[in-house]
């Protein structure tokens, strides 16, 4: 074969073929999703816990009470969701925003159908985090839900510093830092307001704790989650 | 249910607290669902005299409502004469103060002192009845030691010179605020009475709000120091009475925001210095029990700024966690 046909082979493999809509794998033209999304597609869905936001079926939490106010989320951190939620945290695969931010839109107007926002923001990146990655996900997941729930998106949060490095954990016990590692931006009011916080992953919960709590701490009135997905812990057997 | 021409809905009043449940806590409670609250008691000779401190405690605002005045005094003119000032703030209700068991007010003649002279009480009620054009209430204890329980006969003067409902608190002026309150005194004013009866004594949640209601068939009840860093009970309360449901205890975050919440608010309406000084005994109420409040109670009593009470808030929430 020659050049030519290869090339004309590629083109018409990019044509003819599609992306499974969340995981992204390929599948023919005729279907929106790959098989396993299709048949093993890991909603959420019927009666959620309250605490946790999975499905009463399969909630295995010990019912903390949160210091935020509601969570709701269309999966469960699984399969062909977790494929694609990798694939837009760590490859670059932003137009899956998109697609989550539907999902998670009709979450937050089924389960907190009759909360008035005041504004939607999201948990951010440090400033080490920024240099590292093309977009903050999160950030994409809450631009795309402002535009389907018309409600604004603030840059409300700062991610102080990263966790990770023994360096930045000495500095946080230096300063006695007790705000954490994330807080309002300066500036910033939240007093009084009531307000719907996004992640792209809830594991366990502790990122949304502590921006929630930070935000009530400088005044706001409620704080509500939304997340792509979340993790059930498994049943120990 | 009525007082005088006063619609009052929901079952829990909230009590007049000289120097504690001033504006800002009125309208948290007001916002949790108290019935009504009551002011911080106001001299009635101080109104008269111009004093600027009677005057600067004569305040309502529209976020706190429905709402009482409560005025102090002996001499009937002169609480009569002071009802006029007092309108000024558009109250829905009067309310006499006859229970106050503090020596500076009892021992001059008013507070509960007036129970050692129920003639005078009685023409005290009259006097301010006839000059006020709403409701008037009256506040009275058991008597004013164990050797002189009257409150039946306060009772009956006060509804005789036109009252519109009483405030009954199962204590003796002697018994300050110490022993567990006496509800049976609370049901015997209330059948020998025909206007409504407000309990008062020991209400501290849900439970201690249905028992007093049960065991002494009052039509309303009041909570005072129980209300004290936990404004939410009176949500408890309704949801109890109205629903039978018992709301949990709001999480310690939720606790914590509400603190700092008032204390913004005592701050816009005292401006900070007062609004941090007066701030540091609340914050005290509010985290009285929490793991870690004794650590910073020393801290919490030398407040000073909100970002010193933030601090504190968020330490106390992670140790709470």
């Amino acid at each position: 074969m020659n050049i030519f046909s290869k090339l004309k082979d590629f083109i018409l493999w990019l044509v003819l073929t599609k992306k499974c809509k969340y995981c992204n794998t390929l599948i023919t033209k005729n279907e929106d999703l790959c098989a396993d999304c299709k048949e093993d597609l890991p909603q959420i869905s019927g009666e959620k816990c309250t605490f946790c936001g999975a499905g009463k079926d399969r909630c295995n939490c010990k019912k903390h009470r949160m210091d935020f106010d509601g969570i709701t989320s269309p999966f469960y951190y699984e399969n062909g969701i977790k494929q694609g939620l990798q694939l837009l945290k760590f490859n670059n695969k932003s137009h899956l925003a998109n697609i989550f931010a539907e999902d998670m839109a009709k979450c937050v107007k089924e389960d907190f159908n009759d909360i008035d926002f005041d504004f939607i923001c999201y948990v951010p990146f440090s400033p080490f985090q920024t240099t590292e990655r093309n977009y903050n996900q999160s950030e994409l997941l809450a631009e795309e839900m402002s535009k389907r729930l018309e409600i604004p998106v603030k840059n409300a949060l700062v991610k102080l510093f990263d966790v990770k490095t023994q360096h930045d954990m000495a500095i946080m016990q230096r300063k006695g830092n007790v705000h954490g590692i994330y807080d309002v931006k300066d500036g910033f009011s939240v007093k009084g307001k009531t307000v719907l916080l996004v992640d792209d992953i809830m594991t366990t919960g502790e990122t949304l704790n502590n921006c929630a709590l930070i935000m009530k701490i400088r005044g706001a009135e409620k704080v509500y989650c939304v997340t792509a997905a979340l993790t059930v812990k498994e049943k120990k057997k | 249910m009525k007082i005088g021409n006063v619609e009052i809905k929901g079952k829990a009043v909230l009590a007049p607290m000289a120097g504690v449940a001033d504006r800002a806590f009125r309208e948290l409670c007001v916002d949790y669902g108290a019935a009504f609250v009551v002011s911080e008691m106001i001299s009635s000779k101080g109104v008269s005299m111009g004093d600027r401190k009677s005057k600067d405690l004569m305040f309502l605002s529209e976020k706190e409502r429905p709402a009482a005045v409560q005025i102090f005094g002996s001499d009937p003119m002169i609480m009569a004469q002071s009802v006029e000032t007092v309108m000024q703030v558009n109250p829905q209700i009067i309310d006499i103060n006859m229970g106050c068991p503090a020596p500076k007010i009892a021992g001059n003649g008013g507070g509960a002192s007036l129970a050692k002279n129920p003639e005078l009480a009685e023409k005290i009620v009259k006097a301010v009845v006839k000059a006020s054009p709403v409701p008037v209430t009256v506040k009275i204890r058991m008597g004013w030691d164990e050797n002189s329980i009257n409150a039946v006969e306060m009772a009956k003067r006060a509804e005789n010179a036109g009252a519109s409902a009483i405030t009954v608190h199962g204590r003796t002026r002697k018994q300050m605020y110490a022993p567990p309150v006496d509800r049976n005194i609370i049901a015997e004013v209330k059948k020998s009475v025909s206007i409504p009866i407000i309990g008062n004594g020991d209400i501290v949640d849900e439970q201690s709000a249905a028992i007093m209601l049960e065991e002494t068939n009052c039509d309303l009840i009041m909570i005072g120091r129980g209300a004290l860093g936990c404004p939410w009970v009176f949500s408890q309360i309704n949801a109890y009475l109205e629903h039978g449901r018992v709301l949990p205890t709001p999480p310690v975050s939720e606790r914590m925001r509400v603190m700092i919440k008032h204390i913004e608010k005592l701050c816009e309406y005292k401006g900070d210095y007062v609004g941090m000084r007066e701030a540091r005994k609340h914050a005290g109420w509010y985290t009285k029990g929490l793991h870690g409040a004794a650590k910073y109670r020393q801290e919490l009593g030398t407040l000073e700024n909100m970002e010193q009470l933030q601090e504190i808030a968020y330490k106390i929430c992670m140790e709470n966690r």
